[in-house]
């Protein structure tokens, strides 16, 4: 069940809600968090049943080892150290077998020139988000940073829907509490309306954005390989707006939807294409992953507070496993090792003390990460380079004809206006302004955050809220089925 | 504002304003699905064929009485006229024609079943086209999707696909206004899914009324009637082997589960080129499929199946054939007299037989046969004298002794030639002869009046004779009846020009019936 799909809106999300809180109105609390619980691995298994005891497991499993964990262990026979390697290692090796069992035979095969059958396993959803969050509860369980937590609350944060697929990845010190206080157990009107509010505003930047920007990212990397620079350049910004809208989105829903349980979910974006560095873009960007991989791989790893040297290392590994982290792929490493490298460069240069025209810097930045994320999105390497080779090929430019005839001058500068067999998706007008409306979007209007806080209950926000559902509503309930074309006279 | 005033307001507006356009579909109900259309004048119906005929279903086989003879199958039954048929049965029971242009297996069946869940219909008439015949076959058509959600007996699901639907919005709204484009809706039944007879498809024979094309086309089948070897042979090696999954799949098992339904099942008859041109194996695919169906439905009583491959005068004869497979309309009115009369029908007796004529047929068919049938049983009543007669023009007319030589330059759409003519009554058909380039010429429309109302006929370039008669009439004005003709108006579109040259009319001449 999609966010935005008309299960979920119509049905999933208010049939929840109102169970929930009838049952806590009858004053049924274990049976309310009981059926929240329940709800969401409803969800979970909406996609396929089949990956429901893999998360069962995972959550027992992670359960106990955490329990036994922050216990006393004076008297215990095995060292807590070896059973938090034990617990670490188990949660690895789950997310390993299912999430890059394949890449790693694909690597042995290449390299030796075997012919090692793959597994073809589709990934569990959300693995690598529950993975993850069970690993650093195991963490802190060792450090002594847990109490001991009920289960049902323990399997309300492995599960709760929200986030359960694509995060926030939250941590059980912000999670917990919330689910256990008593405050949270009654229906406050104030934070539906905002939920509703961040609800809305989501699902507007994921069906009517995101959506947009997609059938041209997908357009130009199918043709990745016969690109002019125009296009080039409008496929990759389209895909650069797509991920950060359709992510982004997603992030707003899941906050909105928790926030109608009275749960408030972390950030995950602010504004991050509005960053001046590549260190501020990751302050900004994807918020609760960089928060994961600085607790427990940077720090870990010695932090900062190492040599210069080492320090340049641990950016650089924590990175190419934030890259690995997103998908088992050569591709994934590279984009991971792009970003490290360009923290590590940031570093140096703020060591020196240099400092940057801020128009410029940010300049610099956005095309850094549009670039980055070519690699990150293609196919193969192969596809990525010829998107990348287009983009600085001065010899191709090429713009339809309508385009050409309003800016004639282009032409002075060998804008060629000709419009070839080899042309995919004419940079249209309705590209060139949807692209302007994204850049104005990223870089001037205000995050959802800003909005949340900023948030009254008012005409105008109720106002906006109408408008982003009811377009929102529109296209994903009218545009799914249509009516292929007549074609008369056709047997 | 209080929290729960936003609320509610919000939820209730939203709600309410993504609920119109389902509304407005559900009101106008542009196929009819749920009840009659409700517009203001005259019911529309919708030429995607898929789409519409669900909507037929419920409109007649559902919500009215009384009992039905419905027709299925692909264009090979477009051409079926289903009020002249309900004629023609004379025996109550009314007709409705449920075809779709390249209708699979899987489709058919579905609409098929959705028909006969109703309980009211008696009779199918139903043609078995090539797709039924191959061992694989895609069961989508590449220029239509099926819409399997409006057949689903799921009201939701069906709900959810037809008032949720961004084009049927559209196309409610223009119902609705009557602003509807004539080429997608039509408002008479017969004329729904009905092509008509001036449409020539593809290219092969996009000429082949003209010698030049016939004598092309006979050059070709000569060689490759020298090819082809003896089929029995052959024949009696794949009998034993040759299978139809989709014959089992999509045909028995509907005749078996409604025994009370007639089953009047025909083979196309498509035209003797079209087989001698085949691959061999294909051809005896096709043909053996004749036996394989008798075989597999002999002891269904409720099923009749016919062929006509063995008329010689309709399969021999490509003045019948409009490309390789599609027929002349008269071909599917001799089809629907030989289904009523019983004529025609194949058993497990007569098939072996049949099925070797065929062949014989097919190989003995080395030299193209072609006989215009269109003055079959009319009569010369008047060839105009053409320089006689008071020309209208825009272009530039040269008259000779026999002929007008007609061209035109800076043409917008069209170059014009008219004239009135001595009235004349019981014309039946016209029939010009005309000498042009098929080339040159984009379409000719030539209009016909009496004495105020008058017709158009649009005619593609294809052929030196240019026939009309009440079958191909494109569009008229309401009480048009081609008998008396007092004016006669030639239209020349050119193609991807602005000029036409040396079209050349030779003669026009009228015919009454005989």
């Amino acid at each position: 069940m999609l966010f935005n799909s008309v299960e979920y809106i119509f049905f999933f999300l208010p049939i929840t809600f109102f169970i929930y809180f009838f049952l806590l109105n009858k004053r049924l609390i274990v049976g309310a968090k009981g059926f929240l619980v329940f709800a969401s691995l409803f969800f979970y298994s909406w996609w396929n049943p089949i990956y429901l005891p893999i998360i069962l497991v995972s959550m027992l499993f992670n359960y106990t080892i955490g329990n036994v964990l922050s216990r006393d262990a004076s008297h215990a026979k095995v060292s807590k150290k070896s059973i938090l390697i034990f617990g670490i290692i188990a949660n690895l090796a789950l997310l390993g077998y299912f999430k890059y069992a394949d890449f790693f035979i694909e690597n042995y095969n290449y390299i030796w020139n075997e012919n090692v059958g793959l597994y073809n396993l589709a990934l569990p959803l959300g693995i690598s988000f529950f993975t993850f969050q069970q690993i650093s509860y195991l963490v802190d369980s060792y450090r002594g940073e847990t109490s001991e937590y009920d289960f049902l609350n323990y399997a309300l944060f492995v599960t709760f829907f929200p986030q359960l697929i694509a995060g926030p990845i939250v941590h059980h010190k912000e999670m917990m509490p919330q689910f256990a206080s008593r405050w949270n157990l009654v229906k406050r009107y104030k934070n539906i309306a905002i939920g509703l509010f961040v609800f809305s505003i989501g699902l507007f930047k994921k069906v009517v954005i995101a959506d947009a920007f997609s059938t041209w990212a997908t357009a130009g990397f199918d043709h990745a390989h016969s690109l002019n620079m125009i296009e080039a350049w409008a496929t990759s910004l389209s895909y650069t707006f797509q991920l950060y809208f359709d992510f982004s989105g997603y992030t707003d829903m899941a906050i909105g939807a928790a926030l109608l349980f009275n749960i408030k979910l972390p950030i995950n974006f602010n504004s991050p294409y509005k960053a001046l560095d590549i260190q501020d873009f990751w302050r900004r960007w994807h918020i609760t992953l960089s928060h994961f991989l600085r607790d427990y791989i940077y720090i870990p790893l010695g932090g900062s507070r190492v040599s210069e040297p080492r320090v340049y290392a641990n950016l650089l590994i924590t990175f190419l496993l934030g890259g690995l982290w997103h998908g088992a792929g050569w591709t994934f490493v590279f984009w991971g090792f792009l970003h490290g490298a360009a923290l590590v460069i940031h570093r140096i240069w703020k060591k020196l003390g240099f400092t940057m025209n801020k128009v410029l810097a940010w300049f610099i930045t956005f095309n850094f990460i549009n670039i980055a994320w070519v690699f990150f999105r293609a196919k193969d390497f192969g596809d990525a380079i010829n998107i990348v080779k287009s983009m600085f090929d001065f010899h191709k430019i090429i713009v339809s004809e309508k385009f050409a005839s309003v800016f004639y001058y282009l032409t002075h500068i060998r804008i060629n206006s000709h419009v070839d067999k080899n042309y995919h998706f004419i940079f249209t007008f309705s590209l060139f302004w949807y692209l302007l409306a994204g850049l104005f979007i990223v870089t001037t209007l205000k995050s959802s955050v800003e909005l949340q806080k900023e948030f009254v209950i008012n005409k105008k926000s109720l106002l906006l809220s109408i408008s982003y559902f009811t377009i929102s509503l529109f296209m994903i309930l009218y545009m799914q089925n249509r009516v292929s074309e007549f074609l008369y006279f056709d047997f | 504002m209080k929290a729960k005033k936003f609320i509610t307001v919000l939820i209730i507006t939203v709600l309410t304003v993504i609920i119109i356009p389902a509304l407005i579909v559900f009101i106008v109900d542009p196929i009819q699905l749920y009840h009659d259309q409700v517009t203001l004048k005259k019911t529309k119906y919708f030429k995607e064929q898929r789409h519409q005929n669900i909507g037929l279903i419920n409109k007649y086989l559902k919500r009215e009485e009384g009992n039905y003879t419905i027709i299925v199958g692909t264009s090979m039954s477009e051409n079926f006229v289903p009020s002249q048929i309900q004629k023609k049965l004379n025996n109550g029971s009314k007709v409705l024609k449920l075809t779709m242009s390249g209708g699979r297996p899987l489709e058919q069946y579905t609409l098929l079943e959705k028909a006969l869940q109703t309980g009211k219909v008696k009779r199918v008439i139903w043609d078995i086209h090539w797709y039924y015949l191959l061992s694989k076959i895609s069961q989508k058509d590449k220029n239509h999707d099926f819409p399997y959600k409006l057949y689903s007996n799921d009201i939701f699901t069906q709900g959810y696909y037809y008032l949720f639907n961004e084009d049927y919005v559209k196309d409610s709204i223009k119902v609705f206004t009557g602003k509807v484009n004539w080429g997608k809706w039509t408002e008479n039944l017969d004329k729904l899914n009905y092509t008509m007879d001036d449409w020539i498809k593809g290219h092969k024979f996009m000429h082949n009324h003209s010698k030049q094309n016939i004598t092309k086309m006979d050059k070709e089948i000569k060689k490759i009637a020298t090819n082809i070897p003896s089929l029995p042979k052959k024949y009696n090696y794949y009998a034993t082997k040759l299978k139809y999954p989709d014959i089992d799949k999509y045909i028995l098992p509907i005749v078996k589960k409604y025994k009370n339904v007639e089953f009047d099942i025909f083979f196309p008859p498509y035209s003797t080129y079209f087989y001698a041109k085949s691959k061999i194996d294909k051809s005896i695919r096709y043909i053996y499929a004749r036996k394989y169906l008798v075989d597999k439905a002999k002891k269904n009583q409720n099923v009749k199946i016919f062929g006509f491959d063995n008329n010689y005068e309709i399969v021999n004869n490509i003045y019948n054939y409009k490309d390789y497979g599609h027929y002349r309309a008269e071909v599917n009115d001799y089809i629907i007299k030989s289904i009523i009369d019983k004529k025609h029908m194949l058993s497990t007796k007569n098939i072996d037989d049949y099925i070797n004529k065929m062949i014989q047929n097919i190989n003995n068919y080395n030299q193209v046969y072609f006989k215009d049938n269109s003055l079959q049983n009319v009569k010369l009543i008047a060839n105009l004298n053409l320089n006689k007669l008071k020309w209208k023009t825009d272009g530039d007319i040269k008259i000779s002794k026999n002929s007008i030589l007609f061209s035109a330059k800076h043409i917008k759409r069209f170059a014009y030639l008219s004239s009135k003519i001595k009235t004349l009554n019981n014309v039946s058909l016209v029939k010009l002869k005309i000498q042009y380039h098929f080339n040159d010429v984009k379409m000719f429309s030539i209009t016909l009046k009496d004495k105020k109302e008058y017709a158009h006929f649009f005619i593609q370039p294809g052929s030196d004779e240019l026939i009309l008669t009440k079958n191909n009439i494109s569009k008229k004005s309401k009480k048009f009846k081609l008998s008396t003709v007092t004016e006669i108006t030639i239209r020349v579109y050119p193609k991807n020009k602005d000029f036409i040259k040396d079209i050349e009319i030779q003669s026009i001449k009228m015919y009454k019936k005989e």
